[in-house]
Order: structure tokens, then sequence, then C-alpha cells
């Protein structure tokens, strides 16, 4: 081993700060009301919680990975836990998504992103896992589906479907034969109508919206219109930071959370949002390779789980502002303003750096 | 293989935005300039409400208000003044007036005139081009036809209130709606106020229409027909004017209403334009004489006399009597050494139960009913569908209330006295009852035992309501028989009290009712059926502090019946 392998990757570090500055002019610009003092603003509170996340990348990188192998099976044992404890709550907004500690509020549904790849590579790191019997993915398949179905009912359908593609991209670097993999989609839009059936009526209206945004002028098929609009808006370079029509004239909705990306393509035009883009795919591209380097089964699933999360997110936010996907609830990782997508998002960026850095076959 | 289709998902998005931004730019970007893209409510007009015979009751006016905005009119709010004062007839001076104490500090339009004629509204669009500032909105207005003669019944609307609007705004109510507040308004506020609609439009900085992008068409509420004869409602209101009180009439057939009217009542229509008519709401609110609220379902009284069919009904049924028994009346009868008076103070001298039902023998019933007992007058009251709500579709029905041992020893911790029973056993006492359920009684004995579920809507749009199923049960024919003929004494023989409804051609079966109150003025109730032999319709007026019931309350349901043989609803 030498000193170049044990180097943290330093792109995978920067980039999601470039997207974290960017990101924090773009909250100022959106939540900016006249007359306001700074330490009021919610641009203050998400400095304060991105200095919070550098330490948390700190953190996460100096432990060996390893550890996380011991940890799997009691973390993935409390997050059931928690999952289940939050029906126990009074719901929020109509949702059961959250408990209250104290002052602040978990939201068990993060944490079991996490727990659920951890536990899944723990399964599968064996050499050659699925060469006996291509059976042995159901075990997985059902360790994934319990949280999953958990979280749908909660009801958070977007963070319930991203463990798809991540048990599907984990499955193929664990060896699942292709003829399974294509099973495995059928299967899943066979299921999809009896989905649909099982969800919560405005869930439905959102997915009937995109399809046919006129349908509902006044409710989620606004959204979409006024957020295409502002980033068609934009052009080339932008409108010009705070001098956004849409946002500054609040014709969008959500903008400084899921919507936040249309601020970018309004304000900063397409070269501030194709370059969040490129720091996007940078980070993504970067999460692969690691994983591809990686010389233990455990590492190379860990990672390929932890950065198909990433990137799943990142695309089903940005494809929904741009109207190529119905509106879901997904914040931007890093951009959009909210403290614990940013500790999660930045635990699993120190978690990549952690894997790049000690690639000794230890098992 | 997953790093790059990964990374292509990351070029088809980098390569969308590059249509959107680049490409596209032009399009978006007129989109955004003339963004002014608002979301507007296109309000749904509510349903139509017919009569029986498809006689319209309620309907939607377009109503016309001119309004200026104070900013946009600016420096020439004079001549804008000018030119709607020469439009409207109104002095300068008044409609200066009038913008000085309607204008407030915001720039929110100022309402000049309320409902304008349809050609002025379209005189002043005319001449607004010229003037800025000036404009004529348009809303449906309900039009209550009926007026005050149906108001409870029909009821009326009033604007949602933000804590309705908190709860209701899932069913697709928006903010600053209308909904039902009394009568089938409210009953069938779902069926009545269709779907608004919503429009997005994109319109030039200077508020001008261009394009509308998306639209959902409102849908109008759907239409409702009543059991309800105009006709009749009207007749009937006027014979209740002047008087407290209420009164309906019921087709035995199904228990199909065909009027319903309380007294006093109020003009609904003054509930639809509230600003105008604020005078008149405290008014109606505050009066003393309660016009909102309905007498013959929202009210319970002693039912006085009328009880009187169920006393003999339940002393016939239980054997407790036969058609044979006789009591003699003196004009008082004792209990122990309390005295308990006929109204008659001469005496009836020896009365049978037919007898007594014709001239409403207080020492007969007295006697009757502590033969019964207690048990078996209260259980025949409940089987007569009072003490409880007769579920007819209006709102804020009451549940009138039977008494017996076990309430008293529940509610007032006292044993039942006999005393009691003979008072229950006449109608008064703790007993209570709304005018419809004294009519449904009356209904119990035409029917033979059918204890009918009112309703007043019999249509929506085109499909009929069934009625609901009534409860039925079983009094035998000779009891029947009995009660009937007394009935029928009442109205037709020469020394009946109910002689005052007698109608010619028609053999009329009827029960009066004076209901005596504490330091008031006796309460009048008659209740009865026609026609004898093959029952149609059943009626009941009840007067508040009216007096006797053989007097006004007879002659009220007596033209009632008169009117119901014009118009063929008693025809066998």
């Amino acid at each position: 081993m030498n000193d170049a392998e044990n180097r943290p990757d330093w792109a995978l570090i920067l980039a999601p700060m470039a997207i974290f500055l960017i990101g924090l002019f773009f909250i100022y610009s959106a939540s900016r009301r006249e007359g306001q003092m700074m330490d009021e603003s919610l641009v203050f509170r998400q400095a304060l919680w991105m200095m919070f996340s550098v330490a948390v990348v700190f953190f996460s990188t100096r432990f060996h990975y390893r550890w996380l192998l011991g940890a799997a099976w009691p973390m993935y044992a409390v997050v059931m836990i928690l999952l289940v404890a939050v029906f126990f709550t009074p719901a929020r907004l109509g949702a059961h998504r959250w408990i209250r500690i104290g002052f602040a509020s978990l939201q068990p549904s993060e944490i079991a992103k996490i727990a659920v790849i951890v536990i899944l590579a723990a399964v599968m790191r064996e050499k050659q896992f699925g060469a006996y019997s291509q059976k042995r993915f159901l075990i997985p398949l059902a360790l994934m589906a319990a949280p999953m179905v958990l979280i749908l009912k909660e009801p958070d359908l977007g963070t319930s479907l991203l463990l798809v593609p991540v048990f599907m991209t984990m499955a193929v670097v664990a060896g699942m034969k292709k003829r399974w993999i294509v099973i495995f989609v059928l299967v899943a839009g066979l299921l999809s109508p009896i989905l649909y059936s099982h969800l919560k009526n405005y869930q439905k209206q959102r997915i009937l919206t995109f399809v046919n945004p006129g349908r509902d002028p006044l409710g989620a098929g606004y959204t979409i219109i006024q957020s295409r609009i502002a980033i068609g808006s934009g052009g080339l370079v932008g409108k010009g930071f705070l001098e956004g029509s849409q946002t500054q004239l609040r014709f969008l909705p959500e903008r400084h959370t899921d919507f936040i990306f249309s601020v970018i393509g309004e304000e900063g035009g397409f070269a501030a949002a194709g370059a969040v883009i490129f720091l996007y795919w940078l980070i993504v591209h970067r999460g692969y390779r690691i994983a591809r380097r990686s010389s233990n089964r455990f590492g190379k699933l860990l990672a390929t789980g932890f950065t198909t999360l990433l990137a799943t997110q990142t695309i089903v936010n940005i494809s929904m502002t741009m109207g190529l996907l119905p509106v879901v609830g997904m914040p931007l990782f890093g951009v959009s303003y909210g403290g614990s997508s940013l500790l999660v998002g930045m635990f699993l960026i120190g978690l990549l750096v952690n894997i790049g850095m000690r690639r000794d076959p230890f098992l | 293989m997953i790093h790059l289709t990964m990374s292509l998902c990351f070029v088809v998005l980098a390569a969308h935005l590059f249509k959107m931004q680049v490409l596209d730019h032009a399009h978006y970007l007129a989109q955004s300039e003339s963004n002014r893209i608002r979301p507007v409510i296109l309000e749904a007009p509510r349903g139509l409400i017919y009569d029986r015979r498809g006689e319209e009751l309620v309907t939607n006016r377009l109503n016309f208000d001119c309004y200026i905005i104070p900013a946009e009119a600016g420096e020439y709010l004079r001549d804008a003044l000018v030119m709607l004062s020469g439009i409207l007839g109104t002095p300068e001076a008044e409609l200066r007036q009038v913008y000085e104490k309607r204008k407030d500090r915001s720039d929110r339009a100022v309402l000049l005139a309320e409902d304008i004629t349809k050609e002025r509204a379209i005189r002043i669009e005319e001449e607004a081009s010229r003037i800025s500032g000036v404009f004529v909105k348009t809303r449906p207005v309900r039009d209550y036809l009926l007026g005050p003669s149906a108001a409870h019944v029909i009821g009326y609307i009033g604007a949602i209130g933000s804590d309705e609007y908190r709860q209701m705004r899932d069913y697709g109510y928006i903010l600053r709606d209308w909904v039902g507040r009394d009568g089938v308004e409210r009953s069938y506020d779902s069926y009545l106020r269709g779907r608004h609609g919503a429009s997005q439009f994109e319109s030039d900085s200077r508020g001008r229409l261009l394009r509308v992008l998306s639209i959902r068409e409102r849908e109008q509420g759907h239409a409702v027909t009543l059991t309800i004869d105009a006709r009749l409602q009207k007749e009937l209101y006027k014979l209740l004017d002047g008087h407290r009180g209420a009164a309906a009439v019921m087709e035995l057939e199904n228990g199909g209403l065909l009027a319903l009217a309380s007294a006093p009542s109020y003009d609904p229509n003054i509930f639809v334009r509230p600003a105008e008519n604020r005078k008149r709401i405290r008014e109606v609110l505050s009066d003393r004489k309660r016009p909102l609220s309905d007498r013959a379902i929202g009210a319970e009284y002693p039912p006085g006399s009328t009880f009187k069919i169920v006393t003999s009904t339940a002393a016939l049924a239980s054997g407790s009597i036969s058609g044979g028994t006789q009591f003699f009346c003196t004009g008082v009868f004792y209990i122990g050494n309390f005295k308990f008076p006929c109204w008659k103070h001469s005496g009836h001298g020896i009365q049978d139960v037919r007898d007594a039902l014709a001239h409403s023998c207080n020492v007969f019933f007295y006697q009757a009913g502590l033969k019964s007992g207690v048990e078996r007058l209260s259980r025949m009251a409940r089987k007569f569908g009072l003490g409880e709500a007769t579920d007819i579709d209006l709102p804020y029905e009451k549940d009138g209330l039977v008494p017996d041992a076990g309430w008293k020893k529940r509610v007032m911790h006292e044993k039942w006295y006999t005393g009691e029973t003979a008072h229950l056993a006449i109608g008064q006492g703790f007993l209570l009852a709304t005018p419809l359920q004294m009519l449904r009684a009356a209904a119990v004995v035409a029917t033979g035992g059918k204890v009918l579920r009112p309703y007043v809507v019999s249509r929506i749009d085109r499909v009929e309501i069934s009625p609901r199923k009534s409860r039925h049960f079983s009094v035998d024919e000779g009891t029947l028989a009995l009660v009937r003929e007394g009935l029928a004494r009442a109205v037709g023989s020469d020394s009946g009290t109910g002689q005052n409804a007698r109608v010619e051609g028609l053999k009329i079966c009827g029960k009066t009712g004076t209901a005596q109150v504490a330091r008031q003025e006796d309460h009048a109730w008659f209740v009865g059926y026609a026609p004898e032999r093959d029952p149609k319709a059943a009626v009941v007026v009840f007067l508040e502090n009216g007096g006797h019931g053989g007097g006004d309350g007879a002659r009220i349901a007596g033209e009632l019946f008169r009117s119901m043989k014009a118009k063929g609803y008693l025809d066998e």
C-alpha cells in the first residue's frame, strides 16, 4: 500500500463544497424578504448546518469503514424500530415522518437509507454471492423491502422508491444475472398499478398532474408550469442574482427547498445550472470510481450503494423541476435548505472518501 | 455499466437543460415577461331548486357591481365619477361620498355601486376604456323567488367562516366561498354547490387578457326538486301570517311534504348580499320572535290534547279500556286531594272513547291513562315516533321528549307520581313534541301503523330519491276503527271540538289541542288527515300562544284541506 492510495479524494470533497456555496447564494435569493436581518435568515442557519457538516465529513473519514460491518445489524434493527415508532407519533402535515427528540426532530427514513445500504453490503459482500444460486438475492431483497414498505406507509413515496435503484445497482455488483434484473424490472412494472391504487389522494393527483399539468392549474400543475418558465427564461447566463422575476415575485412555490434548482436556473442561467449538474456528475463519477477501485467486496458494495443514492436523488429532483418527472418531495442534496438532508448527504460523502482512502483487502 | 448509465442520465439532464434554457429560451422568456400568469377562480353557480311541479323556487341571476381602483384612476378620479354619475343617474357628490367612505388605506378596488342594471353595466364597460380604473364585476347571486314564504324549507346561504374553510378546503371549498346555512341549502349543500373552475391566464402588465393557458371549466351544482307544492306553500304562509307558529302538510303515500312553513319568517334574500342588508340582518337576528328558528321541526312544545290519539290507542290496544268503556265527566276529577279539571267546567256527562276524542274530554283520558299506566303510555308514544327526531332531510331538528318513571329517576332523581300519569294522558307535563312529530303521529292512525320518514327533496337532477323505508307497528283494526271514528266525529259532529276545520264534501278526521303553558296564553294545535276512508294527506297546525286549538288552528287546517282538495291531492 502506498501513500497515494491513502490520500483523500479531494475532488469528491471540494465538489459538494462548491455546490453548497452556489446553493447558499440562491437560498438567500429565494428566501430574501425586505428589511430582514441577516442573523434571522435561512442563509445563516444553512451556513451553520454546513459548518457542522464539514465536521461530519472529517469525522466520517477518521475511522476504518469496516467498523460499519459490525454495526450493520444493530443499525438495521434500530432503524426498523424507529420506522414503526414513527406511526405512534402525531402526524405533521398529514404524514408520520418525524420523531421529536427535545427541540430537534428526527426523520427515521433519512437514517434508513444508510442502514439499508450498509446491511445490503454486509449480506452480499461474500465473494461470488450469486454464483451458486441466484435465489440468494431474495434475502437482501426482503431486507430492502421491509423498511421500504414502512416508509411508503408514512407516506413518503420519494424516499421509499429511492431504495429500488440502490438495491439494483448493488445486486449487479454482487453478481446478479442480467436475466434476473430484467425480471425484477418487469415485476416492479407490473406491481406499480397496485402501488398506485394504494397511494394517497394527493400523491395520485401529482402523478395525474404530471401527465397533464393543465388539469390542476391552481395546485401541483401550477408549480410545474411556473418552475419550467423559471428555468427556461433564465437563458444562457441567467437574469442575474436577485433579478429572477419568477423567484422574486414569488410565482414559484417551495423555491428554497425542493425547487431551488429552478431559482439557480432562472437567475444563474445555463452557466450556473449546467455547472451544478456537472459538479453533481463529478461526485457520482468519483463515487463509482472509488467503488471500482476498492479491493474488497464490502467497500465496493457500500460505495456503489451510496453513489447510486446520491445520483438518483439528484436526477429525480432536477428532472422534477424541469417537468420530466412528477413532483415528489425530494430535496436537492447540498443545495436545498434543510439540515438533515445536508447532514446525511455529507456523511455519505465522508464515507465515500473513507472507502477511497482504505483500499486494503481486509476481509 | 452502472457508472455509464448514471453518467448518461446526467448528460440527458444537461441536454434537456440546454434545450430549455438556450434553444427554447425565447418561448419561456416571453411567458416570464408577460408573466403575469395568474390563477383565477371561476365560481361555480349553485344548483337550482324546483318545486314538485317544476316551478322555479331558487335561481341564480347575474349581479353587476361597479368598482373603481384608486391608484389607476389617480388624477382622473373626478372624470371617472362624472362619467359614472351620468350613467348611473346618481349625483357626482353622492358617488364621491360613497368613494371616500369605502376607500381604505390599501389600494383595493372600491365598490361604488352595487347591483346595477345590465344596460348600465354595458355602458360602463364601453366607457371604461377611456378612463382607467373603472370596471364592472359580475357574480352569480342566489335569488329566492318565494322570499319569506318558504324560507325555512329552502334556507339560505352565507359566506364561509375561516374555521370552516380550514376544515372544508380539501373538499373543494375556496376562501370566500358560500355555504348553505339552513334548510335544503344546508342539508343538500354538497349537491347544490357545484365545482369551482380555475384557469391560468397570461395577461400583460396592464391586466389585459392575452391568452388562456389552461382551464378547468366550472360545473354548476345539481338541480334539486322538492316535494313542496309552491302554490300550497304560499297559501300556507299567508294563512300563518300574523301568527307565531308552524304548519305542515304531508302526503301519506310516502311521507313527502307538500308544504312546511314557520312564522314569523324572514326574507332569505337579505343574506345573499349582507353588505347592503346589514341592518335587516341585524333585525332578523335580534328579533325576539325568533324568525330564523323553524318552529315546525326545531322547537318543542307540549302537544296537549292532540296526544289523546296516543293515549286512546295505548289504552285500547292494551285492553285497559274497550269501545264500550264509559266514564262520567262532572267537569273535575280527583286523585287523592288533588283536583284535575276538565276544560268544560260543567262536565261532559257519560263518555265513551269516541265521544271523548270528539269532545276532547280530559276526565275520560285521566282515567284511561291511569288504567294504562305511565309505561304503556310512554311505550306507545315512542311507537308513534315521539321522543326521537323524524330524521327529515332538514337541519337542526329537535328530538322532543317522552317521559317515564325511569327518565324521571335518572334526570330529576325523583319518583314518578300518579298525577303525572294523568298529565301525560292529556299531553301535558314533561311531554314535548315538535309539530312535525305530531303530524307523523296523526299519519300513524291514518295509515294504520306506518311511522313515515318525512322528507322534502324528491329528486337530484334526474335521479329520484327513494323515500327511506318507514317503520311499521301493528295495531289491531278494532282499536284503529274506534280512534278513527273519534277523530272523524271531532270534526264532523256538531258537538266536536274541530268543527272549524270542516270542508264541504270532504270527510276530515282531526284532533284539536290546547296546550297549557305557565304564565302564557295556551298553544293551539290541530292535527288531522283526509279523506276519512282513504287518507291521502295529513296536516298539522300549531300556533304559539294561539288560544284553543278549535279556533284558528282548526280554521287554518280546514283552509289547507280545502286548497288540497281543489288541487286534486285528496282525490280517492
